[in-house]
């Protein structure tokens, strides 16, 4: 895993999770690695990996079977989205405003962009 | 289970050291075979038969050199910087250490060697009295002088396993030295005495300067005791000393 | 599990290279011991196993000192030293007749490192690297299965996609019983793995606190604009980054690097606001 320096490690476990539960390769109420593997696999120490299994437990991502292991929540999925998604609004969208403002971008152009990659998307599923 | 003493564990530590030694222990056990060959083959001449005599005489040298270069090779960890952390770290109680390297330098070495020397010279007779005119015969080896022999290796041997340990460069010339120095020391203590006792009733340069009567008496007189001294203080004293320099040694 | 008291120590005929170290370490934690180049990391590993002896103050493994080398206490502590050289035999062999004098060593799980490291029971050891041969050391020493695993300069000779392995094989080896220290001044190589941090600087313990204490007090960063509070360290390199108290601000990972040069610049500052800040609950 390729760190990004200022975001605390167990929060970029938690993205990566994230990342795996949209895009359906963990699916809702399949089983999960667990923090020994997550640690291996990431290389980081399995107190930080027990920390990101915390988190994600308290977001009701994912939930502890005692005696087997972490499995992702009956609603998992729709729990992401959601934290994603205000996350996109209340963080990435103004960060992207802030930057239009500054290189003065207009939201016309803005939404050319956004048809003419639908279409390029559009093409490549053909 | 006493937790500082297992017989287990001294022969766990026997085996490590004798399977690190492998390679040479296999290059000089061909080379001895070849000198024991060759010292059979010289103790058949003449009247045919290889005598217990022959045959102490044929293990002497050999025992006595390959015994205090072994005891030196198997120390050698201890005393090299990038291996003597570990060496010092295997989970082993001083004691266990010092009876584990005595019990490998003195006693097993000591059968294993015998073994190896009575094999050899029976195998040269076998050999021999196929395509000579020797008659097969056995060898004996356990004759008073090849006890007297013994006596005098694990008696003087625990002097050269505390000078492995002790020295760290030139171990072998310094420990030579050494006892060198202490055997003439002690020789030189009981002239002395034995010309107190007499009352300086020698002359020292009598008649030969080197078997004056002292010197005589002195031998005669006091090898009972020196033998003593030798055998039963010095030689435990010696292990002793090792175990307390397994005990102190930083790395 | 491991207690350094008012520890003392010189080389014969040198100045004082440890002085007053009083420090304890606990199972379950990966301990990174930092230090310049020389201000004895290496001489308290070798106290901490009992290789060398305090001149005053104690070191004691399971409340006997490490100096008694005794048959329990060697047999729960393992060292992986810098530079060491292995004996010249096959590695199955080796780890036979070494891992003999270790009641938990695992012939099995030294087999599965060896062959996570790429290497083979059957290789003949002097034939290897340095780095291979400090590999076979290193799964030797997790094998051992000791609740001590002393390891100085681990990643010093691995390549880059050995470093990785190391860093996978040790997050599995350590468990709760277990107590791993690292001296290293490889902070980036190992960053990840651990979660406590000990400095050592002018022969004293400058810093010795968990990462999730540094993380719950300090932040690290590029400086955000209109700060209010004093910076309280900064390098001037590319980006500029700095030391700042946390205070409300969202947590950050804790850059050692950064943390590490402003311990040795401001010891006292840095400690203090450690301090103060340690008795609030953790977040």
């Amino acid at each position: 895993m390729n760190y990004d320096n200022s975001k605390p490690i167990y929060l970029q476990i938690v993205d990566l999770f994230y990342e795996n539960i949209l895009s359906k390769k963990w699916c809702e109420e399949e089983r999960i690695p667990s923090v020994r593997e997550v640690a291996m696999m990431v290389e980081v120490n399995p107190n930080t990996a027990i920390r990101a299994f915390t988190y994600l437990q308290e977001q009701n991502v994912i939930h502890n079977i005692r005696g087997i292991g972490y499995f992702v929540s009956k609603n998992g999925y729709q729990s992401v989205l959601n934290i994603k998604k205000s996350e996109f609004m209340k963080q990435t969208l103004p960060d992207v405003f802030k930057k239009m403002g500054l290189l003065h971008v207009q939201m016309e152009e803005v939404t050319e962009t956004y048809n003419q990659y639908l279409k390029t998307k559009e093409h490549e599923k053909k | 289970m006493n937790p500082q003493f297992s017989l287990q564990r001294i022969g766990r530590f026997i085996v490590r050291d004798l399977i690190l030694l492998k390679g040479s222990i296999r290059t000089v056990a061909s080379v001895i075979a070849v000198l024991f060959f060759i010292g059979s083959l010289i103790g058949l001449r003449g009247d045919l038969r290889f005598t217990p005599e022959a045959f102490v005489g044929m293990l002497r040298p050999v025992y006595i050199i390959v015994g205090i270069l072994f005891t030196f090779v198997i120390l050698k960890d201890a005393h090299y910087k990038k291996a003597n952390h570990f060496y010092f770290l295997i989970p082993i109680s001083p004691l266990e250490r010092v009876m584990a390297i005595w019990g490998a330098t003195s006693l097993l070495y000591t059968v294993v060697f015998t073994l190896f020397g009575v094999v050899v010279s029976q195998c040269t007779i076998g050999l021999a009295s196929f395509f000579s005119s020797v008659d097969f015969h056995l060898v004996h080896p356990f004759t008073e002088s090849y006890w007297s022999l013994i006596k005098f290796y694990t008696f003087v041997q625990p002097a050269f396993l505390l000078g492995a340990i002790s020295f760290r460069k030139n171990r072998i010339g310094k420990t030579l030295f050494l006892v060198i120095l202490s055997v003439v020391g002690v020789f030189l203590f009981n002239v002395i005495l034995c010309f107190m006792f007499s009352g300086g009733a020698f002359d020292l340069f009598e008649s030969d300067p080197f078997t004056t009567q002292a010197f005589a008496r002195a031998s005669e007189e006091y090898s009972g005791i020196g033998g003593l001294l030798f055998g039963f203080i010095l030689g435990p004293i010696m292990l002793w000393a090792c175990y307390h320099k397994f005990i102190e040694k930083e790395v | 599990m491991i207690q350094v008291k008012s520890l003392k120590f010189n080389y014969p005929k040198r100045k004082t290279i440890l002085d007053n170290i009083n420090l304890e370490f606990v199972p379950g934690n990966i301990y990174g011991l930092f230090g310049r180049n020389g201000e004895g990391k290496s001489t308290l590993m070798k106290l901490m196993c009992g290789l060398l002896f305090p001149k005053t103050g104690a070191c004691q493994i399971f409340d006997q000192p490490t100096s008694a080398r005794t048959v329990k206490g060697l047999q729960d502590s393992f060292i992986v030293p810098e530079d060491f050289e292995l004996s010249p035999l096959r590695i199955a062999t080796y780890a036979k007749v070494n891992g003999a004098f270790y009641p938990k060593f695992s012939f099995e799980q030294f087999h599965h490192l060896i062959k996570e490291f790429h290497l083979d029971l059957q290789d003949f050891i002097p034939t290897l690297s340095f780095g291979q041969q400090k590999k076979v050391l290193i799964a030797f020493g997790i094998a051992t299965n000791t609740k001590l695993l002393l390891m100085d300069e681990p990643t010093n000779g691995l390549d880059i996609p050995s470093k990785s392995q190391f860093r996978k094989i040790i997050a599995e080896a350590v468990d709760k019983g277990k107590c791993i220290i690292i001296a290293t001044h490889q902070v980036r190589d190992l960053h990840s793995l651990i979660n406590h941090l000990v400095i050592l600087d002018q022969a004293r313990v400058i810093l010795d606190q968990s990462l999730s204490a540094v993380s719950n007090t300090l932040w690290f960063g590029k400086p955000p604009q209109g700060i209010s509070e004093p910076i309280l360290f900064s390098e001037s390199s590319f980006g500029g980054k700095v030391v700042l108290p946390r205070n409300e601000r969202h947590e950050t990972e804790v850059d050692l690097e950064l943390l590490f040069n402003a311990a040795l610049a401001r010891p006292e500052e840095i400690n203090h606001i450690l301090k103060t800040a340690h008795h609030e609950p953790a977040v």
